[in-house]
């Protein structure tokens, strides 16, 4: 069980992960008992699966283990069940809208997959969804968190309750593809003049809710990218790059890519990058956005100012239980993360100790009950793209790159 | 194509295109033969001719559609196809061909939940649909059997007797399906058939691993 958070971060997208086995017959029982609904919910089950995975030292073993066996055994639809998925959602089948169509799928998506296709000499690349998902949520959701609550789990681990509301919420959006077709064009939209990055076309006619076409990009994920023997000076100027985009994101476009899971970033062979997958976007109000800016600015040595910004941005509530603990823990995080802010020299992502102190912490913040409906989602997504960075082993700037949205 | 023939083809075709929306905007039960003889401008005798009953004429859409189905499965499936795709695949192409005869499926439906007599000349030509349908259902199976693809128990017969059944079922869930495209005709067909086929793959035993894996 020595397995450190470091070790999985570097797993995160990197396949099938394998557990040990840790006898614990109750919790098994429990964990069989919820997985029965689970193993029903195919697409959100494999959502749950995913989030709850990169939180996953927090999970007993039997859970964790009976995770990875579910996202292993989802099938996938073969070229009739597509057809079918595709001829329900735009009215006529692949043939006919297609002038090629790959009956085999080229990549999973969560809730599908993804094919290869072609049209008026365009390679595209087509997404299509398991069916019967958006329908299964609703009740499924509802079953599953009646039973986490009365499983022997949410005694002991309460933050799985809201972390399954939360994944219920995010499959809800992930469900229904014209949402990212919009997410799509207006991150498109927004990073036009931004040469360097490319934002896969959609095309509407050919995309709905189950179904969505757009441009396929051609490049590497960050796997391939190690393997292709780059120089580091690339891997620093792609994740600097990337760090950039994503305070684009979060303190400019006020939308942000809330899934950073690898997979997602692209690098095409003219050292550009690629989004890809929009299925997950979060929303952030303009006010959060400036007091969370502040964060970056406060001195580190002053508790009362960091205090008060805390409570200001509703992160910290003085009267809630286990507060102490949750303010500690937020202290430790701003000092964790924010001096690389602040001081002009390039930080060293791939100090994998610094990384594993800063998720543990946020581990530790929510099992102290930390909730909010944004900033939670923006400290995951920001951890994960630092340990795409860790990954890289990039060197960044941080500083220079968020002075410019300051 | 003799003079004859070809105005006894296009007589035809009159019965059923007329029949054919008679039975839509009527209803099947309400329509006549007598109701299809006047709106083809043919006589009652003569248009016994072409088909003794009103079942037959429906079951003569139900044979074209057959042809139909047989012709493009054989086309479009790949032969690489898995099992589960292949009758996945037939089902969905016989659901397909059927859609527009919908309001008249019950006549082989019930037919087949309640055959008649079997001397009575529908039933006959049913059971010819019937096995003809069969037959290409057949042709796979053995197929599978022969590569080992399904474990050989002698069960061939039972088999087909099953999976005729098996999609009896599943037309009758499509017809009372109210979800949005059908889906839940879709993962119905989907998940049955991984179930049942792994299961028939094991010999009927569904290992441990495959129990965890299923649904």
């Amino acid at each position: 069980m020595g397995r450190t958070a470091l070790g999985e971060l570097r797993k995160i997208g990197a396949g099938p992960e394998r557990r040990q086995a840790v006898d614990d017959s109750t919790r098994d029982a429990n964990a069989r008992q919820v997985f029965e609904v689970l193993a029903e919910l195919k697409g959100p089950a494999l959502k749950l699966g995913q989030v709850l995975s990169q939180q996953r030292h927090e999970l007993p073993e039997a859970w964790a283990r009976r995770l990875a066996a579910l996202q292993r055994s989802a099938p996938p639809m073969h070229g009739a069940l597509v057809r079918v998925q595709i001829r329900n959602e735009l009215g006529r089948p692949p043939e006919d809208l297609f002038d090629a169509f790959e009956r085999e799928p080229f990549a999973a998506a969560s809730l599908g997959q993804v094919h290869r296709a072609r049209r008026g000499g365009e390679e595209l690349a087509v997404k299509v969804q398991y069916p019967g998902i958006e329908r299964a949520i609703g009740s499924d959701f509802s079953i599953l968190q009646a039973l986490l609550r009365t499983a022997e789990l949410a005694v002991h681990r309460p933050e799985l309750e809201p972390a399954l509301a939360e994944v219920r919420q995010h499959v809800e959006q992930e469900v229904d593809y014209v949402q990212e077709a919009d997410a799509l064009e207006l991150f498109g939209r927004h990073l036009e003049s931004e040469e360097d990055v490319r934002v896969p076309r959609v095309v509407r006619e050919l995309s709905g809710r189950r179904v969505l076409t757009m441009e396929r990009l051609e490049g590497f994920h960050v796997e391939e990218l190690l393997r292709a023997g780059v120089p580091q000076a690339e891997h620093d100027r792609l994740a600097t790059r990337l760090l950039d985009l994503f305070f684009r994101q979060t303190m400019v476009l006020g939308v942000f890519q809330a899934d950073s899971h690898p997979g997602n970033f692209l690098f095409l062979p003219d050292g550009r990058i690629g989004l890809l997958d929009l299925g997950c976007t979060k929303r952030l109000p303009p006010d959060l956005v400036r007091e969370h800016r502040r964060l970056f600015l406060l001195p580190l040595d002053d508790d009362a100012a960091l205090t008060e910004q805390f409570i200001r941005l509703r992160l910290f509530d003085p009267e809630e239980e286990r507060a102490r603990e949750r303010l500690s823990l937020l202290l430790r995080m701003q000092r964790l993360d924010v001096p690389m802010y602040q001081s002009d020299q390039a930080f060293d992502f791939a100090d994998g100790a610094w990384l594993r102190d800063l998720s543990l912490c946020l581990r530790d913040a929510l099992r102290a009950g930390l909730t909010h409906p944004e900033l939670v989602l923006y400290m995951r997504a920001k951890l994960g793209l630092y340990s795409l960075f860790h990954q890289l082993g990039a060197r960044v700037r941080c500083h220079r790159v968020l002075r410019a949205y300051l | 194509m003799r003079a004859r023939e070809t105005s006894k083809e296009q007589t035809k075709q009159r019965i059923l295109d007329v029949a054919l929306a008679l039975f839509r905007d009527k209803g099947f039960r309400q329509a006549t033969m007598r109701d299809i003889a006047e709106a083809a401008g043919i006589a009652l005798g003569t248009t016994y001719n072409y088909f003794p009953t009103k079942d037959h004429i429906a079951l003569f859409f139900f044979e074209e559609a057959l042809s139909r189905v047989i012709a493009r499965h054989r086309r479009e499936t790949p032969p690489e196809a898995s099992l589960e795709e292949w009758i996945f695949s037939l089902i969905a192409l016989e659901l397909e061909e059927v859609e527009p005869f919908r309001g008249f499926l019950d006549v082989l439906v019930a037919q087949a939940a309640v055959p008649g007599s079997p001397l009575h000349p529908f039933s006959l030509d049913a059971e010819r649909l019937k096995s003809r349908y069969l037959d290409y259902v057949a042709g796979m199976l053995r197929g599978a059997l022969d590569r080992g693809e399904l474990p050989q128990a002698g069960y061939e017969a039972l088999m087909l007797q099953a999976f005729w059944a098996f999609h009896l079922g599943i037309l009758f869930f499509w017809l009372n399906d109210e979800s949005p495209h059908k889906e839940d005709t879709w993962i119905l067909l989907d998940k049955s058939l991984r179930f049942i086929l792994g299961a028939l793959r094991q010999g009927g035993q569904l290992a441990p691993e495959q129990r965890e894996q299923t649904g």
